[in-house]
């Protein structure tokens, strides 16, 4: 309680000499000059040492960038440490859990045919065979071949999971390819606006958007439709492979937190059971 | 006459001779073998291949990275961290079939799998030979596992 | 050759049904169905149990019942359920445990060690090799990684008389000391106020 309490009383100190800076709980601040709105965010875990990190929160409703606030995301969540590795095995993971190899080969038990000998054992000066599909026959059955339905299935560790969507969106973050936007809100539903506004705004050959909901505004799903390099998720479909194949990731201000919330949630809370070694009758 | 003409030439006429000492290599001409022989093959290098039927290779066809499928591959991986928490991503691997999503282990293991999963249908009815292949299979590894494979030490 | 013709005559019953005419006589029934081609029936496999023409479908709600939300009782019920994270530590002047809470002026310094999420310190040790491998490690570095490394190497040196070896992992923010030195790199922690 005491820390709780000294943590207040320095964070009022500092509010004093910045006029626009304000701690308390989601309070917005709107400047009269600007019509900036200055969000600082009262998490139930604060950050301890790292400071907080700052965004613009920009619009999609014309197309020259409009900086409309700023934003502030969770250290923890998005300035974690850039760890190429994790992203790596995340990625890897990724393809290994659903590929199943269904190449398949014959043995020689399997080739049809075969079952008589196909000349007498001795007598003919021929070499010895039992059977027409041995391996050493053409057609004949393949001696270690691929069997179908090799799976290459594995489960990566939980931490190892969350810790590549911190450190993938946090290297999002840090090259400057992360944009939080107010609303996905289109004035038109022509894929040419959303293409102009990408040239425009520098976002690169292709942008991932995520949502808090399932469902998005009409226009945008109109204009994503014919447009196969811009693709729409809910925050639950987010992943590690889609972030980095795709150039720039745009979260809406609910997604954000959204995120923020659930790792937060789990990076402070027992999660045991997620840890436990994966059964397949757990799911 | 013509040892006359000789003779007299030879008195007459006395030629210079320069003894040559050195015969450097650059000033040498190159010993033509088989002189008159001309050569059918040529020798002057690689030439663009423009006459006679081109080598077979295939067109080169790009795939499309972004396909449905390829654009949102991925989606939902990690919906146990990022969603209500209720759901395993395995649930989601809807184009895995049921026998083998999330199933990690070798042949035998995935195929009694598959027996155990596939005694319950029609199949053994509907495709006997492949049922019974299947139970051959599995008794052949049986067989191959447990007699022919040594296992080493084990790992305590 | 009776258990057989029970068996056949329970089959009967169950998929004769109302136009067959059930005899009392079962041993007829039996003999009498004995001739006839086993039906598809019998080999009829279905998927799953589920699927299968015996099972109807159960109404969802069963039961009726209807809420009330009366909260200061409530408040008991919660005291049970577990937490949805851990919770924070409540001050106390002494812990019974031994346990030391973090202090406020460690955040000033220009490293910093935060505590995980059951408020211990992130030092822990590595044994490898049959116990021939003793590698003390720190985690979760936060700030000026390698003045850290400095501190600690000096202080491990004053405490152990001889140097002692370090490796610094800066991308991965953790710090691996050589050695058996958790309670002294717990300590050094504690003097610092982490």
């Amino acid at each position: 309680m005491t820390s709780v309490l000294i943590s207040a009383i320095k964070r009022l100190h500092i509010s004093i000499t910045p006029p626009l800076r304000l701690y308390s709980s989601n309070v917005t601040v709107t400047p009269a000059n600007t019509n900036l709105t200055i969000t600082r965010k009262e998490w139930a875990f604060q950050p301890q040492y790292t400071k907080p990190r700052e965004v613009w929160i920009e619009n999609l409703d014309t197309v020259e960038e409009q900086k409309l606030g700023l934003f502030e995301l969770h250290p923890s969540v998005y300035a974690a440490s850039p760890r190429i590795d994790i992203m790596h095995q995340n990625v890897i993971w990724q393809r290994k859990v659903r590929w199943v190899s269904w190449a398949h080969t014959k043995t020689r038990a399997e080739v049809r045919g075969g079952g008589r000998k196909p000349w007498p054992q001795k007598g003919l000066g021929r070499a010895r065979h039992g059977s027409i599909r041995s391996p050493l026959f053409r057609g004949g059955g393949v001696v270690h071949g691929p069997r179908s339905g090799k799976s290459h299935f594995f489960m990566l560790p939980f931490y190892t999971r969350i810790l590549g969507l911190t450190t993938t969106i946090s290297a999002k973050l840090a090259q400057d390819d992360l944009h939080v936007v107010k609303d996905l809100e289109l004035p038109t539903d022509e894929p040419g606006y959303l293409e102009e506004l990408i040239e425009k705004r520098n976002w690169g050959p292709s942008v991932l958007i995520v949502d808090d909901t399932d469902y998005a505004p009409r226009n945008i799903t109109a204009a994503l439709d014919n447009l196969p390099h811009v693709n729409i998720m809910p925050v639950y479909g987010l992943n590690v492979y889609s972030m980095l194949k795709h150039d720039t990731l745009v979260l809406t201000i609910a997604a954000a937190e959204k995120i923020e919330e659930r790792i937060l949630r789990l990076l402070h809370s027992d999660t045991r059971q997620q840890q436990r070694a994966f059964q397949l009758d757990q799911v | 006459m013509s040892f006359l003409g000789l003779r007299v030439l030879d008195v007459l006429w006395k030629p210079t001779v320069n003894i040559v000492r050195h015969r450097y290599h650059a000033d040498k001409t190159r010993l033509v073998r088989r002189y008159g022989y001309k050569e059918q093959i040529w020798s002057g290098g690689l030439l663009p291949r423009a006459l006679g039927k081109p080598l077979p290779i295939p067109e080169y066809r790009p795939s499309n990275a972004w396909t449905e499928r390829r654009a949102l591959f991925g989606q939902n991986d990690y919906i146990d961290i990022l969603g209500p928490g209720d759901l395993h991503p395995v649930k989601t691997l809807y184009t895995v079939p049921s026998w083998i999503r999330g199933v990690s282990g070798s042949e035998y293991h995935i195929l009694l799998r598959k027996k155990k999963m596939w005694s319950k249908t029609a199949s053994p009815a509907i495709r006997p030979t492949k049922w019974k292949e299947l139970q051959k299979r599995i008794s052949f590894l049986y067989r191959k596992l447990n007699r022919k494979t040594k296992t080493g030490f084990s790992p305590d | 050759m009776a258990t057989v013709l029970r068996s056949q005559c329970a089959f009967a019953r169950l998929f004769v049904g109302k136009t067959g005419q059930i005899l009392n006589n079962a041993i007829d029934l039996g003999v009498k169905l004995a001739p006839e081609p086993q039906s598809a029936l019998l080999s009829k496999n279905y998927s799953n149990y589920a699927h299968s023409p015996f099972v109807t479908k159960i109404k969802k709600e069963q039961y009726e019942y209807e809420i009330v939300k009366k909260p200061p009782e409530w408040t008991y019920v919660e005291r049970l359920l577990p937490f949805n994270t851990i919770p924070a530590v409540t001050p106390k002047e002494t812990y019974p445990s031994g346990w030391i809470p973090p202090r406020e002026e460690a955040k000033n310094l220009p490293f910093f060690l935060p505590r995980t999420k059951f408020h211990d310190l992130p030092i822990y040790l590595h044994v490898t090799y049959r116990g021939m491998r003793k590698i003390s490690k720190i985690k979760r570095i936060e700030g000026d990684i390698w003045l850290l490394n400095d501190e600690i190497k000096k202080y491990l040196k004053e405490k152990n008389k001889r140097y002692v070896e370090t490796r610094v992992q800066e991308v991965a923010r953790f710090i691996e000391v050589k050695g058996d030195h958790v309670n002294y790199l717990i300590e050094w922690a504690h003097t610092k106020g982490f």
